[in-house]
């Protein structure tokens, strides 16, 4: 018994030593270079026509910390891609009111199919990224 | 003794695995000869290099979750910080090797991605229209838009009702 749990923990260490070293050396893709972002989703209130809405994006997307924008009139809904260092939704948020133009608030998407990039993957990931320092 | 012989055991096994990414790195690093890929590289370099195609998949990104035909699709991941940076990257190094780009794409094949997802071609158009907004708004060249919408639009049927 004895020897198995110390069997059990050399072969624990040993796997957990293995990971770190692959997390250290492993090809790192070029696009993990550019800057992270999140995304914030707003529902939208008064944004009558196409050209408020390119006029407001055009605004948005010079924001600092803002990389990208969409507002979509027809949709009633808008999508900020943003630096999280440099800004957040609930700046995003306040920029939209102060526009004058619509009202934003956060869109909450009802439950459905799966975008292709499942939990395990990104947990995996998640821990190689974790685990490495070099 | 048996201290020795798994302490062999762990170098052994931590030397290999140093040896099997290092191959994989220097194989990907290998410059390609080939003409065609002389051509490709220059739609990279016409693109705008990594940070250019890297605008490009965040301006596709918000045209995407702004898009009530497919958005729902996205739920998921946009609200999961690493998940949402693993579909940009994924999408970065698609776009970035479509165009000739010094770049690997290291996700799931597009079938086993989308397989159960019951993907219609009106969704998979919406998408294409969504990255051609995006390539518009660069001012990509209609050559080269034309040249990257090609190669990935092949894409279609290991999307399109898995």
């Amino acid at each position: 018994m004895k020897k198995t749990i110390k069997y059990l923990l050399i072969s624990i260490a040993t796997g957990f030593v293995i990971l770190v070293i692959y997390a250290n050396v492993r090809l790192i893709p070029l696009s993990e270079s550019v800057k992270s972002i999140r995304l914030a989703t707003f529902d939208l209130k008064g944004l009558d026509d196409k050209s408020k809405a390119e006029a407001l994006q055009k605004k948005i997307g010079s924001a600092p910390g803002v990389t990208a924008c969409t507002f979509n009139a027809k949709g009633n809904i808008a999508a900020i891609a943003f630096h999280p260092d440099e800004t957040n939704q609930v700046q995003l948020m306040n920029l939209i009111a102060v526009s004058g133009a619509c009202v934003a608030t956060p869109k909450m998407f009802l439950d459905g199919p799966k975008c292709p990039v499942d939990g395990v993957f990104g947990f995996w990931h998640k821990l190689l990224n974790t685990l490495r320092f070099v | 003794m048996k201290l020795k012989a798994i302490t062999f055991s762990v170098l052994m096994a931590a030397a290999m695995t140093v040896f099997y990414t290092s191959c994989t790195k220097s194989s990907d690093t290998t410059p390609t000869q080939n003409t065609t890929n002389t051509a490709a590289k220059t739609l990279y370099d016409s693109l705008g290099g990594i940070n250019a195609i890297s605008a490009v998949t965040d301006q596709f990104l918000t045209n995407v979750v702004a898009d009530n035909v497919i958005n729902s699709r996205f739920a998921a991941t946009v609200s999961d910080s690493f998940r949402l940076r693993l579909l940009r990257q994924n999408l970065i190094e698609q776009i970035c090797s479509a165009s000739g780009g010094p770049c690997q794409y290291l996700g799931k094949t597009m079938m086993q991605a989308h397989k159960g997802m019951n993907i219609s071609s009106k969704e998979f158009g919406a998408l294409v229209g969504d990255l051609s907004a995006a390539l518009d708004k660069f001012n990509v060249s209609a050559a080269n838009k034309n040249s990257l919408l090609t190669k990935l639009g092949a894409l279609e049927s290991q999307i399109v009702g898995q």
